[in-house]
């Protein structure tokens, strides 16, 4: 007993001295677990926090509503709202709110947990918003920022978000170590990026739409097919991938054509929304008078509806024709070359001659408005520029007859872009008859008003050619051409990378070569006459206005002309046109007899072949036109 | 008193004995357990991770900003500190693709471009896509030690997850391409 107590008087306090030095080891790994596993989980709070705030701000950037892209803006929500900071490079602190996008992004992040002094003070958001490139923490690699002129098109960065979200975590365990705060915290980067769109031809209409039958085949796609609603009838040939959204099963089982189905989703609605509408020149053009309506007849500069010059030189070959908006006349008293005289506007296309030479200006970057329409016979040479043709109820652009089309002479490669536009319905004036207020379906093209009205004082003579009951109103393009001169329509879409650029506006339809009005569909886009002249249309089908409130069964609209949403393409050889078609849902191509060939990406509503026998076949642009594909904005998580 | 006492003596080795061996048991069960929870988060969190890098990366990103099988992985394995890149094993899901199974050793020195893009005649890589990252790893525990003829028990290395009583532990993530 005496030997024990001996012993363990000599042991006494060892157990102490472990306990207490094991009670530090212990500490360690229970801080291990404890605090780390905490720390790991509020990280994942930040990260989402950061990732939804970050987001939710792109997506405001780049809709200009609550609403996301993939749907319309909804009723009052059409004033844009005001960007945050941008070109800031100071973080700054997150504000909840509506005010702007950045303080509707800090919103969602109070929404996930976190805001600036939440949670007692510990936490913190810091949200910037800049144009710049993100350099990437996880790896350090750079995304640029988009420039036009430099070829950076794809993968870059318009306005970009970073949300920064931290907390301080007091440890409990990790603390007995010296380790008294933890900072988790989580960085995201979302962006309005420019992407790519994919698909050589990319059907937009569902099933509300019934263009006259008949389907082109074989349609010869080999970039891929996207068909957003029910196939065709009869259902097409195609070589080439096929994509359909999943209600759509394939009836071609065991055909050559893969056939993929995807859910329903954004790349089954119009690559383009949310662009609006290319805008019409917003230089002041000169007014010219065209007598008869032959381009190569006497061309008068007016003023109200009196000759204010001598006419455009006509010697051979025909001197280039400049910049102006074109319209067809007769002379009210004895038209000369220099006389000044008074003219009236007459109802009826603009036309260039069976094996007439016309040139448009090259060199500079051309704007030219022919109202009434256009009708090809003979040749055209198109200079760069951009080409709005509106109305023409027998047709609006018409390229007709043999040996007739249209050259390129494009210099600097800055490219064409071509605009069918006009009105569908009668155009409507005031009670005193000096401006026109508006037509009944209120669906003109943006600026198409501020052009007729004239810009300061009222353009008379566009006002009394407008007031000619359905000289501007639209009709189907009609291009039936190369009965001869192979190749030789080929004005190729705007260059976005090319030395004479396009006007800014312009920009976001690079490669677009043919474009035709949202309002010359039977469903309704919204209306694009509310929104600010310095902004363009918004471009989404209309979901609201009668109810229906869904994209497959949108608003609908009765034309004045009901094929006027048509393109018919009869080309026996190829079509030469390169770039984008671009037709708003609710219409349609019709090809044949012939084929619709080029180096084309074709975005419409449908295609048909009503006069049988019509095919399809659109070539990948080649290496040196590649920055002509299409591309279309997004919003993304880009770190 | 001291009767009692004696009758005692002994008593406490055979009482630990009988308590202790189902003590270190619960206790080393315990331990376990939070072990493979720790490991299981932390791949789940790892794979996450890689998916979220891989999003991020897609068709839009030009040239050498592609995602690749080593750009994946490198996240996956910074993300997961302490997963060994040995026993890692992956499995790559893109949309149109069969899925590939690597380790995340040899997924380090694969510097094809992963979701496979137009190189490769697909367009998975598109914004849109969905694709999915999913990985076991394997996890050995003490506990087997309890278990008679279960083999060496815990060991670090080189471990598959057909190995004996080794359990293996799923995560995965699917996310759609951004960009």
């Amino acid at each position: 007993m005496e030997h024990m107590m001996r012993l363990r008087g000599g042991q006494r306090g060892q157990a102490l001295l472990l306990v207490t030095l094991s009670l530090f080891a212990m500490c360690g790994l229970l801080g291990l677990a404890v605090d780390l596993g905490w720390s790991y989980f509020i990280q994942k709070s930040a990260q989402n926090a950061a990732d939804s705030a970050a987001l939710s701000a792109a997506y405001q950037a780049l809709c200009g509503s609550p609403s996301s892209c993939n749907s319309p803006p909804a009723p009052g929500e059409t004033v844009p709202i005001t960007l945050g900071n941008v070109n800031s490079q100071q973080s700054s602190p997150c504000v909840s709110g509506n005010s702007n996008n950045l303080s509707y992004g800090c919103l969602l992040a109070q929404q996930n947990g976190f805001m600036p002094g939440g949670n007692g003070g510990r936490q913190n958001v810091t949200i910037t918003a800049d144009l710049g490139p993100v350099t990437r923490y996880q790896d350090g690699t750079t995304v640029p920022t988009c420039a036009p002129g430099s070829g950076v098109l794809v993968g870059c960065v318009e306005y970009r978000v970073t949300v920064r979200a931290v907390e301080a975590i007091p440890q409990l365990f990790s603390a007995v170590l010296g380790n008294t705060t933890a900072l988790p915290s989580a960085r995201a980067t979302a962006a309005v990026v420019q992407s790519l769109v994919n698909g050589s031809l990319i059907t937009l209409s569902r099933a509300d739409v019934i263009p006259p039958s008949g389907t082109p085949t074989p349609i010869t796609a080999p970039n891929g097919m996207v068909i957003s609603g029910p196939l065709p009838t009869p259902v097409p040939v195609v070589n080439g991938p096929v994509y359909v959204p999943s209600f759509v099963s394939n009836p071609r089982t065991g055909s050559t054509n893969t056939f993929s189905i995807l859910p329903d989703g954004p790349q089954f609605l119009d690559p383009l929304r949310g662009y609006g509408q290319p805008p019409l020149p917003t230089a002041t053009l000169t007014t010219y008078a065209v007598t008869q309506g032959i381009l190569a007849s006497y061309i008068f500069p007016v003023q109200g509806l009196n000759v204010v010059g001598p006419a455009l030189p006509l010697a051979s070959p025909l001197a280039p024709l400049p910049s102006g908006i074109y319209f067809s006349a007769v002379c009210a008293t004895g038209c000369s070359n220099s006389i000044p005289s008074t003219i009236s506007p007459q109802v009826g296309a603009l036309s260039i001659g069976p094996g007439g030479i016309v040139p448009f200006l090259n060199g500079a970057f051309g704007n030219f408005v022919f109202l009434g329409g256009l009708n090809v016979q003979g040749q055209m040479q198109m200079g760069p520029g951009e080409y709005v043709i509106v109305g023409g109820a027998a047709g609006s652009l018409q390229v007709t007859g043999t040996n007739a089309g249209i050259t390129a002479t494009s210099s600097g490669n800055a490219g064409e872009i071509i605009i069918l536009t006009g009105s569908s319905s009668a155009f409507t004036f005031n009670s005193n008859g000096t401006a026109i207020t508006g037509n009944a379906n209120g669906d003109l093209y943006p600026g198409l008003m501020t052009l007729l009205n004239g810009s300061s004082t009222p353009n008379l003579a566009l006002m009394e050619l407008a007031s000619l009951n359905g000289a501007l109103t639209f009709g189907p393009a009609n291009i039936l051409t190369s009965f001869g001169i192979v190749d030789s329509a080929n004005p190729t879409g705007l260059n976005p990378t090319a030395p004479i650029l396009q006007p800014l506006g312009l920009q976001p339809f690079g490669g677009v070569v043919l474009w035709q009005d949202q309002a010359n569909s039977t469903i309704d886009y919204t209306t694009p006459i509310n929104t600010p002249a310095s902004l363009p249309g918004w471009g989404y089908v209309d979901i609201y206005s009668c109810g229906s409130k869904t994209m497959a069964t949108p608003c609908t609209k009765t034309l004045a002309n009901p094929n006027s949403p048509g393109l018919n393409v009869q080309t026996p050889n190829t079509l030469g046109l390169t770039g984008t078609i671009y037709q708003p849902r609710g219409a349609w191509i019709n090809v044949g007899p012939g084929i619709l060939d080029g180096y084309l990406q074709v975005i419409t509503g449908s295609v048909t072949s009503s006069a049988g026998g019509g095919s399809i076949n659109l070539k990948p642009l080649p290496a040196n036109l590649v920055n002509l594909k299409l591309r279309r904005r997004i919003v993304a998580l880009i770190e | 008193m001291s009767k009692p006492k004696r009758n005692r003596i002994g008593n406490a080795t055979i009482e630990f004995t009988l308590v202790g061996i189902p003590l270190v048991f619960v206790l080393i069960s315990t331990i376990e357990m939070a072990r493979g929870m720790w490991i299981y988060h932390t791949l789940a969190y790892a794979i996450k991770g890689g998916t979220r890098y891989a999003v991020a990366r897609g068709q839009n990103n030009s040239g050498v900003n592609h995602s690749s099988y080593q750009g994946v992985c490198t996240a996956i394995l910074q993300a997961g500190a302490g997963l060994l890149k040995e026993d890692l094993i992956l499995t790559f899901q893109s949309a149109t693709t069969q899925p590939t199974t690597i380790t995340a050793a040899s997924c380090l020195s694969n510097s094809n471009q992963w979701p496979p893009g137009v190189t490769a005649g697909k367009i998975d890589d598109q914004a849109g896509q969905t694709i999915s990252i999913s990985g076991f790893y394997p996890f050995v525990s003490a506990i087997s030690m309890f278990w008679p003829g279960a083999g060496p028990g815990m060991t670090f290395q080189g471990l598959t997850c057909n190995g004996p009583l080794a359990v293996c532990l799923p995560a995965a993530s699917q996310d759609v391409m951004q960009f």
